[in-house]
């Protein structure tokens, strides 16, 4: 079973709900998979010890210049202007290149001459952490743009067996999308204000089109105004669990100790949020 | 020769485009008899990748030489490498008045992109 957390807004408790979640399972095994590569810090508050890394990037095409008959099918199949032809010359700009293949898949039944490489973009992490959970994570190099083929690169590595956790990337572009798509279930952290509401809707949207089933966990939930309350039912959209705000919560979060760790009392709430999805998806899958 | 203009419209008494890489159409000018085709530039509103395309697709159409206002590093880049010189329009002339410029020996050449690339920038002594 896939759970994704997301939230249309950063800074709501996304890391927040999907580390406590994540820690408040007993079934086993248990992945997380934190796939905010631009900033990933689940890690932080599940400690894990390191034990595998690995290059993850783009693969850009690299061309055979025996074979290349400068025909410049591949430069007119790159979108991103990647890859250039013109009088006999060929240039690839490595920085642009998306990693979409079409160059090699044009080239193949012509001269064959392209293949592809890995340009080094992030890294991969992964090791055993607290409670039995296995994270994996990955972090962009500094300066590296696209955050979305890493994170494509980072799913594949989801086991068929147990039960993933991914930490989506804040926000609802296509790194998102990447992020939450096949999961059997998202929740959407937010915060009752304004601004929380306003990037919620964004995300519910993004959500509907890909057809996917969501619940919504409220931070500082005594905070803000009563609108997100009134939206959840106008749109039929379960609240699943309320947190309300609590310095407590926030010493512990500063210092890098889970919720459920600092304060024990909302395990039993994390185990009924698991519990209420996991019977959510059952129904559904039957 | 073939001049490749950057162009905010679609024929030869158009202004030469203050942008070069989302300019709405590239024209390309026979210097010698003023003949010219003009091409809507379809690079003009891509994400990434203007630069880049806009220059290839001038360099496709033949050009020779470039006339432009601004050049970014990345259209720089596939210019140098494929030897093409780039000459720079003043604000305000139409690509006619830009090639006759060309052709009475006026336009300055440019030697270097508009902006620095990120991370490169030049330092000037």
């Amino acid at each position: 079973m896939r759970i994704a957390v997301a939230s249309g807004k950063g800074g709501t408790g996304k890391t927040t709900v999907a580390v406590n979640l994540a820690l408040s399972i007993e079934k086993k095994p248990i992945y997380y998979f934190d796939c905010d590569v631009e900033e990933p810090n689940a890690h932080i508050f599940l400690k894990p010890e390191f034990n595998n890394t690995e290059p993850l990037g783009i693969m850009v095409p690299r061309v055979d210049f025996t074979r290349c008959d400068y025909c410049g099918m591949c430069a007119d199949a790159c979108e991103y202007s990647a890859i250039l032809v013109a009088r006999k010359k060929l240039m690839i700009f490595d920085e642009l290149c998306h990693g979409c293949y079409a160059c090699q898949i044009v080239c193949k039944p012509h001269k064959d001459a392209i293949t592809m490489v890995l340009r080094e973009t992030a890294k991969l992490e992964e090791g055993p952490a607290k409670s039995d959970i296995h994270l994996v994570h990955a972090k962009l190099n500094l300066g590296e743009p696209m955050p979305t083929p890493v994170i494509a690169q980072l799913k594949k590595r989801i086991p068929g067996e147990g039960i993933t956790i991914i930490d989506s990337p804040p926000g609802n572009s296509d790194s998102m999308v990447e992020a939450v798509i096949d999961s059997d279930f998202v929740i959407l952290a937010t915060e009752p204000t304004p601004f929380g509401l306003h990037d919620l809707k964004i995300a519910v949207d993004t959500l509907r089109r890909m057809n996917l089933p969501m619940g919504i966990v409220v931070n500082r939930s005594d905070l803000g105004d009563r609108e997100l309350w009134k939206y959840s039912e106008d749109e039929n959209i379960p609240i699943l669990l309320e947190i309300p705000f609590d310095r407590k919560i926030a010493e512990a979060y500063s210092k890098g100790v889970p919720v459920v760790e600092a304060l024990p009392q909302y395990r039993e709430k994390f185990v009924q949020l698991f519990e209420s999805i996991e019977e959510f998806v059952n129904k559904g899958m039957e | 020769m073939k001049i490749g203009v950057t162009a905010a419209g679609a024929n030869i008494d158009s202004l030469v485009d203050e942008r070069y890489a989302r300019a709405p159409y590239l024209i390309i000018v026979d210097s010698d008899t003023m003949e010219f085709k003009a091409v809507v530039n379809q690079n003009a509103n891509k994400t990434s990748g203007a630069g880049t395309g806009a220059s290839q697709d001038l360099i496709k159409e033949g050009s020779d030489v470039i006339i432009g206002i601004n050049v970014g590093p990345k259209a720089w880049d596939v210019l140098k490498e494929f030897e093409v010189k780039v000459y720079r329009a003043k604000k305000g002339m139409t690509v006619k008045e830009a090639v006759d410029a060309f052709n009475r020996g006026e336009l300055e050449e440019i030697h270097e992109p508009s902006e620095p690339p990120e991370g490169h920038e030049h330092h000037h002594h």
